[in-house]
């Protein structure tokens, strides 16, 4: 009895959010808009993935969805910032961003967000609460952004290759002394490289709290030393000797096949399962994790305020956040991104995702001081 | 001085000369004018009302400036010296050799490939994991796996020997017409009279002519290596950057304050540019003028590797398709296989369906701005070739219609992209198409040159004379008899519009998506498979206008021959 | 010394049954003496010169024998074979100066210096010291056919080929040219042959040979 009035009540409750939202009007108004997303295009499974919700979405709802495929999402937030100097607030070039952390507490700051949607939208209470999905690396949310998936720094290796992979940042120097040339990490700032970063410094400093406050220049000489030191050390034998570096993870899984590095890094648990069943990597590949656990955090999908297409990024939004469409996208043929929906709401092989052990991120601010120091001392 | 079949008094053709004008060469201004403002900081629209030395300052002080300055001038300078000099040694060598024909025939498709085309297959070839290391563990074992890299490598080597690769088919293109004009077979029997073999009249008598004909063709080629970003992207070194690489990301970065800054490293890459160009002209003047005793000192050469040259450069070339083909049909190919283990079409199938919209935006954007960028050349070479100072007293300089060539791409769309930025509705498509326009012009123009100035002018003064109006005189009379040149000038101009990528992706704001920016876009991502296809695709379209413009021009050919033959019988 | 043709034959390689140029001309020119070859144009005397000269076109073949001072010229390339040729143009190399232009026939084994300071004397001698630093381009027809000559000399050929050197050259400068030239050729003792179509140019007590040849002897 108690679970039917809280069921009836959360029911009721919802409607009454969604109505605040006029979803009718909203659906109405989104027929025919194409919605330009600008998103990382780095992953043939991504893209797969975005052309079959472009299509669903055009059949559901007459909504166009078009990847704007691009390399690193702050570069759409500088176009962002750039039309919001210039007060171009209304007609802007971008509907809907592919982002979370450092981005979105840039996005944030600058008030490049518009009104907040994401509570409103009608498959919001399948959401899984439990999951960190309203607070972005430590920024409240506040319903800015939508919880799209989530992401984890896992690493790929190959079996018959090592046997006994390392499951700590130490043990990875290590292997690295022991096999020279063999490991690397894509250079910073892109994201799996800061990423990189951050585990390993959180690893290095013995997870000091203050990462996870604003860092300030003596916390960040203090704090950051080992991770230089580990760096110095871990450069020397690296692949190409440190002198050049993968743009990206993607980059990681193809060194991998190419048998020069002897682990990739990723940030999608499954992403060894759809590259085998695309043949981008052999079957004797798996995923692991650090033993102190995997750096987590969840990604997001935002409307700027200026967006041209603003009904038709919310029914895409809302799309996306669908028992269908997650489901589809956890598929581990598919893409394998784990969902942000409740277990039970999802099916297929997206029910079976185990997440490791997570990691909290620290705070964005150590994000970009980290990105300076790297580039101040190995960039060039 | 004669009257141009466009007589001065038609008024309709001075429409169209300004409009040419308006059209071709009037965004230079803004787009140098967008470019110092930015760089001096000054943009009100932005928030940015005075003007500062601020973006200089945080220039100067950017680390590893020096370097990335140091190897831009280093890839850039190589490797137009090499391309040089190596173009020279292949036509010294194989000048009307018994393969000289071969050599000939196949300049056209080589040059025909794209850019990014060649970086990806380049990378397929030439990386670690590309088909020569896979060749090298086939002979020496597995073992000896390389480690290194003439992909993203430090000194930027396989940069130079790609732009050195892909410019020496360019610079023999220009030399071919250009010899023409030198009389080679006058001097070789002077030559060798005088006791010179021809090696040696090559060297001591011939070169220095030839250099000073191709020091345009050299200036292209220097601003192009300089200001290259997308097959920089591709396989240019990540540590230090090249400087246009390092200005494209701060123009792209989060960052507000570095859109100044991107201004400002805008300026210095023209500024960098002008020095080159300055670099080969003293070179050039060393060579020829300053240091001269060693042209008259004797007969003597230098053993040069002509022969080698054109056998690597074609091969590689050549190889280049295939090895595109190959990872477009692969499933799974381990290294060290020499071939891929399991075959698939489905990325083919797969991409496909999605190609088609790229493939209408590129060649719907090409036939537009080549067309009209067509028009304007002959408008303008129409114009020009008058040379009559009397009405309007001007011509249009050669140098103001090569400046889209021989400036930055970047730093001219620079400007341009914050002149767009005061327009308040956006007109991407029309932006890119203009865009497109002006860079296509200077090659288009360039290639209607020899049609120009081999025409004789005397069919149209005889035209003229019989009562003929001008316009019916120039479709009539000039128009069958440059035809072939026409359709080769505008199917250089279909292809120099689908290859284009900075004006697409900066002026398009990322939403107009052609087969050249998906390519770049699956290259630096990593993807092999996919980014084989769009490699392929983007060499099978110009490909496929060439093969119009020659078809149909030889058609042209044999009217035209045919109309002689018929009345001399 | 001298230069000898053997039973030269000169044939057009267009068709197999078309009739050759000429055939089985022979003639020797001692060190010293001019061999006058007289006759309208079109009728092959270029093309013996060019095939003395090695500059054989493909579109000709030849048979017999050529001899300079008993070597057979047909194993040597053109630039070995020491023999100057004087064309109608004077074929001034452009890139270079007037001084330039003498120095780069002068034989490797002048060096440095010396080989401007005997270009200026050569051009001391013509009285043309004053275009020294000049371009071919810069100068009058004449007096780019006597640099043309001494540009030839100065490379010490073992014979010379003279073709229809003079028809470019105004009628009145033609007299002084031609005296100075065949004084200068005799002042070398170089054997001579000269092609041309008008008989004032042949210089006293040449050998005059009727073209077209058609070997009644």
């Amino acid at each position: 009895m108690k679970y039917f009035f809280s069921a009836l009540i959360l029911l009721l409750s919802n409607m009454a959010l969604a109505s605040q939202l006029d979803w009718q009007a909203i659906s109405d108004k989104a027929k025919g808009q194409t919605v330009y997303f600008f998103a990382w295009g780095g992953s043939n499974e991504i893209n797969n993935y975005l052309r079959w919700a472009n299509k669903s979405l055009q059949a559901q709802y007459g909504v166009t969805l078009k990847h704007v495929k691009v390399s690193d999402i702050s570069e759409s937030i500088s176009q962002l910032l750039a039309e919001k100097t210039a007060k171009k607030n209304q007609n802007g070039h971008i509907d809907m961003v592919w982002i979370n952390g450092e981005n979105f507490k840039s996005m944030k700051q600058h008030q490049l967000l518009g009104n907040a949607f994401a509570k409103q939208l009608p498959n919001w209470p399948f959401v899984d609460k439990t999951l960190p999905v309203n607070s972005d690396f430590a920024e409240p949310t506040l319903g800015l952004e939508a919880p799209w998936g989530v992401g984890q720094l896992v690493f790929i290796y190959d079996k018959n290759t090592i046997t006994t992979p390392p499951t700590s940042f130490a043990d990875l120097l290590t292997y690295a002394q022991q096999h020279p040339q063999k490991i690397s990490y894509p250079k910073p700032p892109a994201f799996h490289g800061t990423s990189f970063l951050k585990a390993a410094l959180l690893e290095l400093s013995n997870n000091n709290q203050l990462l996870y406050q604003a860092v300030t220049k003596n916390t960040f000489q203090r704090i950051s030393a080992p991770l230089w030191s580990y760096l110095d050390k871990l450069h020397a034998v690296a692949w190409q000797k440190g002198q050049q570096f993968p743009t990206n993870g993607s980059e990681t899984l193809q060194l991998l096949d190419d048998k020069q590095l002897d682990i990739a890094i990723s940030f999608n648990p499954n992403e060894v399962i759809s590259a085998q069943a695309n043949g981008t990597l052999a079957k004797s590949t798996a995923t692991y994790a650090m033993q102190a656990g995997a750096l987590s955090n969840i990604h997001f999908l935002a409307i700027p305020w200026n967006a041209n297409a603003r009904e038709g990024a919310l029914v895409a939004i809302n799309f996306l956040l669908s028992p269908e469409a997650q489901s589809r996208k956890g598929d581990l043929t598919i893409w394998g991104d784990p969902t942000v929906l409740q277990k039970q709401y999802v099916t297929g092989s997206a029910k079976n995702t185990t997440l490791f052990k997570s990691i909290a991120e620290p705070h964005p601010s150590w994000q970009a001081a980290l990105e300076a120091e790297w580039q101040t001392r190995y960039g060039h | 001085m004669f009257k141009s079949p466009f007589s001065s008094a038609s008024s309709s053709f001075n429409t169209m000369l300004l409009l040419a004008i308006i059209i071709c060469f009037a965004p230079l201004l803004p787009a140098l004018l967008g470019l110092l403002s930015a760089a001096f900081a000054y943009f009100p629209a932005l928030g940015l009302n005075e003007f500062s030395l601020l973006a200089f300052k945080q220039l100067i002080l950017w680390p590893g400036l020096l370097d990335s300055v140091l190897l831009s001038l280093f890839i850039t300078l190589v490797s137009t010296f090499l391309a040089a000099l190596l173009s020279f040694s292949i036509l010294q060598s194989m000048w009307q050799s018994k393969h000289w024909k071969w050599i000939e025939s196949l300049l056209a498709p080589i040059l025909g490939l794209p850019h990014v085309a060649f970086a990806i297959g380049f990378v397929f070839l030439f990386s670690p994991s590309g088909l020569f290391s896979r060749f090298v563990v086939l002979i020496m074992g597995e073992s000896n796996a390389e480690t290194w890299s003439l992909v993203h490598d430090q000194y930027g080597l396989g940069l130079i020997i790609l732009l050195t690769l892909k410019e020496i088919p360019f610079i023999l293109l220009m030399s071919l017409s250009l010899l023409k004009q030198l009389n080679l077979k006058q001097t070789f029997q002077t030559a060798h009279s005088l006791g010179y073999s021809t090696q040696q009249c090559w060297q001591k008598i011939i070169f220095v002519q030839w250099l000073v004909k191709i020091r345009f063709s050299l200036f292209a080629v220097a601003t192009y290596g300089l200001s290259v970003v997308d097959v920089a992207l591709i396989i240019g070194p990540t540590k230090p950057y090249p400087l246009a690489v390092l200005v494209w990301q701060w123009f792209n970065h989060a960052d507000l304050s570095h859109y100044s800054i991107a201004g400002a490293g805008a300026l210095l890459l023209l500024i960098l540019a002008i020095f080159t160009l300055l670099c080969i002209r003293v070179i050039e003047w060393l060579v020829t003028c300053k240091w001269r005793s060693w042209l008259s000192s004797g007969r003597y050469c230098l053993p040069l590797p002509g022969r080698l040259t054109v056998y690597i450069c074609y091969i590689v070339s050549l190889l280049i398709i295939p090895i595109l083909i190959l990872w477009s049909l692969t499933f799974r190919w381990p290294f060290p296989a020499l071939f891929p283990r399991v075959w698939s079409f489905s990325y083919w199938s797969d991409e496909l369906t999605y190609m088609s919209e790229y493939i209408n935006n590129s060649v719907g954007i090409a036939l537009i701005s080549a067309s009209l960028a067509l028009l304007f050349a002959i408008i303008i070479h129409e114009f020009n070739s008058r040379r009559t100072r009397g009405r309007y007293g001007f011509y249009i300089p050669d140098i103001l219609i090569a400046l889209p060539m021989l400036a930055p791409q970047l730093s001219l769309l620079f400007g341009l992209q914050i002149t767009t930025l005061l327009v308040p509705k956006p007109y991407y498509y029309l932006w890119v198409i203009w865009a497109h326009v002006v860079f296509a012009f200077p090659y288009i123009y360039l290639a209607l040159n020899g049609a120009y100035k081999s025409y004789d002018k005397r069919l149209d003064m005889v035209a003229l004379s019989l009562g003929m109006q001008p316009f019916k005189v120039w479709w009539t009379i000039k128009r069958p008899q440059i035809m072939p040149a026409i359709l080769i000038a505008w199917a250089v101009g279909m292809s120099v519009s689908l290859a284009q990528y900075l004006p697409t992706i900066m002026l398009g704001a990322g939403r107009i998506v052609t087969i050249t920016t998906e390519a770049v876009a699956l290259a630096s991502g990593q993807q092999r498979r996919t980014s084989a296809i769009y490699a392929l695709m983007q060499t099978l379209l110009p490909f496929m206008f060439f093969l119009f413009a020659v078809v149909v021009g030889r058609y042209y050919s044999i009217k035209n021959n045919q109309y002689f033959l018929a009345r001399t019988k | 010394m001298s230069l000898s043709i053997d039973n030269l034959s000169i044939h057009e390689n267009k068709a197999t049954n078309s009739p050759p140029l000429f055939s089985d001309f022979s003639a020797t020119v001692n060190n010293g003496s001019v061999l006058t070859l007289m006759g309208p144009s079109g009728s092959g005397k270029s093309t013996l010169l060019s095939v003395i000269a090695g500059f054989i076109s493909p579109d000709f073949s030849y048979t017999g024998k050529l001899f300079l001072h008993n070597k057979e010229l047909s194993l040597l390339k053109p630039e070995n074979r020491k023999i100057g040729t004087l064309f109608q143009d004077d074929l001034l190399f452009p890139h270079l100066t007037i001084c330039e232009n003498l120095m780069i026939a002068l034989p490797n084994s002048v060096k440095g210096k010396q080989r401007r300071i005997i270009a200026l004397q050569t051009l001391k001698k013509l009285n043309l010291s004053a275009l020294a630093n000049k371009s071919a381009l810069q100068i009058s027809g004449g007096q780019k056919a006597r640099v043309s000559v001494m540009r030839l000399l100065l490379a010490e050929p073992q014979a010379v080929l003279l073709d229809e050197p003079f028809s470019k050259l105004d009628k009145s400068l033609r007299r002084d040219f031609r005296a100075w030239l065949f004084t200068e050729l005799k002042q070398r003792n170089l054997a001579t042959i000269l092609v041309t179509h008008d008989s004032d140019d042949s210089p006293q007590g040449a050998t005059i040979c009727q073209w077209p040849w058609t070997n009644k002897e």
